[in-house]
């Protein structure tokens, strides 16, 4: 009978737990980016995991490709890896759309994407994604009517203090629906599944 | 809400939301996170707890002569062993070693 060499899985440590080892973060740092991770993951396809965005976060930071500046802190740095690469996503999608998925990034230039003709279905998939997830945001605060308003105003990039006076929320109401948010947030975020 | 009726594009808007949101999560506190987890029945102190799913380990393929899992466990070294131990469960021969505690959103 041949021999054969079946494949042997081997737990590894991912970036993430390079990262905890190498003490660049702490458990709750890692919790904190989970969440954050999860909530970036919101409109993107369902083939790119928050789990993804997150370890390759990591990964850049790890071997060095991005570097974080003086004065911004571990997590907030990743978070902002994160949403470049969300970014980056989108503009790779956009690519593809114009070019196939064969095309040479040689062959993309800002000229030439600012002339090719577009398919539009990857912005009417982002744009289904996006309505989807904001009704899903809308979904969490379902029961706390400041929170929506809040969130209405933050969807049209109002400051807190617009937002207030626009739906006529004291101080003291908005820094209490923040905190409900945030624990409303956290307990999403943690949990195993999402609204 | 707003004053004046408003039009923005979904995505600009999941954007702003999610940018202001990620603020609020990064002037939690540790110990607001901590309480919450507890809250939903985890404990973060523990290495295998269903609250690092999906963070801190994953399962890479090397390619060795085996003959079925018991030969496998046996080229187990005692720190995968005891990872194995934590992120499988006690009945489970069978179980996928990917298996999450707290898979992810495919919808």
């Amino acid at each position: 009978m041949p021999q054969t060499q079946p494949l042997d899985l081997h737990i590894v440590a991912t970036p993430a737990e390079t990262a905890l080892a190498l003490k660049l973060v702490s458990e709750a740092d890692l919790l904190r980016l989970k969440i954050i991770a999860r909530l970036h993951a919101r409109g993107l396809p369902a083939d790119v995991g928050w789990a993804d965005l997150l370890q390759e976060a990591f990964t850049r930071v790890l071997d060095g490709s991005r570097h974080q500046p003086e004065g911004v802190s571990i997590v907030a740095f990743l978070a902002g890896v994160m949403r470049s690469l969300k970014s980056e996503h989108w503009r790779r999608v956009a690519r593809e759309s114009r070019y196939g998925q064969a095309a040479p990034y040689s062959q993309v230039d800002e000229g030439t994407l600012d002339t090719e003709p577009r398919d539009p279905a990857p912005d009417l998939e982002r744009s289904l994604n996006a309505l989807q997830e904001l009704a899903a945001v809308d979904r969490l605060f379902v029961d706390d009517p400041i929170a929506l308003q809040i969130i209405a105003g933050l969807a049209e990039g109002l400051s807190a203090e617009r937002i207030r006076g626009a739906a006529g929320i004291s101080k003291i109401d908005y820094d209490s629906a923040r905190k409900r948010m945030r624990r409303a947030l956290l307990r999403e975020g943690l949990a195993c599944r999402l609204a | 809400m707003p004053t004046s009726m408003t039009l923005s594009w979904p995505e600009t808007a999941l954007t702003r939301i999610l940018e202001a949101l990620e603020q609020e999560l990064l002037q939690a506190s540790d110990e607001e996170i901590m309480t919450v987890a507890k809250e939903l029945g985890m404990n973060p102190a523990m290495k295998g707890s269903a609250a690092f799913a999906d963070i801190r380990y994953g399962v890479a393929l090397r390619r060795t002569v085996i003959y079925g899992i018991e030969a496998w466990r046996g080229a187990l070294t005692e720190s995968e062993k005891s990872v194995l131990a934590a992120r499988t469960r006690p009945s489970g021969g069978s179980t996928p070693l990917r298996q999450s505690k707290c898979p992810q959103r495919k919808d």
